[in-house]
């Protein structure tokens, strides 16, 4: 893949993370909320960086889907909505760290990767899913 | 397992290191061929210490979320070891049992180092890095 479908796949993967935590949250308690707010904020953010990065290198973003086929009906969906986002983050960031010979670009990957599997291992705790931990995010 | 010890598949820090090491030096071996130095080489090797370290800090673990992040260390170093000459023996000398708070801080300075080391190599051992990077700045949420 050329460093171009690479952005365009973080920015199609943010722009569904977004999506999916502005719907997770309203099944989550407050407190737990804050974290799918802090999450939603942090992917936006994300998305809008790597927008520019693409428009930079003369790609034009893709656009956002109207609505994406999630069903949270409760907690426990909510939960595994969250986990299931970030892990696709990761994947698309560890594939963003391979492809770039960029390396400001590469240093928010691996930034942006990491955060990802801290999400992650915060979603699974909260969902009393063991391990917390998975050895090789993005794989 | 030996007795009540647990006998691990980990290499030891000699062998791994040596192993790593001469992965170049194998591959060129003709008297007048100039010795090409890799240097994903000694970004490798550098990471196979940290891991080493890591599971060294675990040998005593007996928590369930510490022996969940062991295996995690484990995993790292056959990540990072796949394909060299060492072979599986002994594991490292256990380090005296730590605090939490200090397994979170060598957690931390090791996802920094990989995250560091990730922008210096070769691009598959780059995402290598930056996984590793990622699942250690992950461990304080599973040890908390």
């Amino acid at each position: 893949m050329s460093e171009q479908d690479l952005l365009r796949a973080v920015v199609e993967a943010e722009q569904a993370a977004v999506y999916g935590y502005g719907v997770l949250g309203a099944r989550l308690d407050p407190v737990t909320r804050r974290l799918a707010v802090t999450s939603y904020d942090v992917h936006r953010a994300r998305r809008d960086r790597i927008v520019a990065a693409l428009e930079d290198r003369g790609g034009t973003a893709p656009r956002p889907l109207a609505a994406y086929d999630v069903v949270v009906p409760d907690r426990a969906a909510a939960l595994a909505l969250a986990v299931h986002l970030e892990e696709g983050m990761a994947l698309r960031w560890r594939a963003l760290v391979s492809g770039t010979g960029d390396r400001e670009l590469r240093q928010v990957a691996v930034s942006a990767l990491q955060e990802s599997a801290v999400r992650a291992a915060q979603w699974r705790r909260l969902a009393k899913i063991t391990p917390v931990t998975v050895p090789l995010p993005g794989t | 397992m030996v007795g009540s010890v647990p006998v691990t598949a980990t290499p030891s820090r000699r062998q791994l290191l040596v192993g790593t090491a001469l992965l170049p030096v194998a591959a060129c071996t003709h008297r007048d061929a100039p010795v090409k130095v890799d240097p994903d080489d000694a970004i490798r090797a550098a990471a196979v210490e940290r891991e080493l370290s890591l599971i060294a800090l675990y040998a005593g673990a007996a928590s369930p979320a510490a022996v969940a992040v062991r295996a995690d260390h484990q995993a790292h170093l056959a990540a990072l070891t796949r394909g060299a000459t060492a072979s599986p023996a002994a594991s490292p000398a256990p380090a005296p049992a730590l605090t939490t708070a200090a397994l979170v801080a060598a957690e931390r300075a090791a996802a920094t180092a990989h995250a560091a080391a990730a922008l210096e190599a070769s691009p598959e051992l780059a995402g290598t890095l930056a996984s590793l990077a990622a699942s250690e700045a992950s461990h304080p949420v599973a040890l908390a």
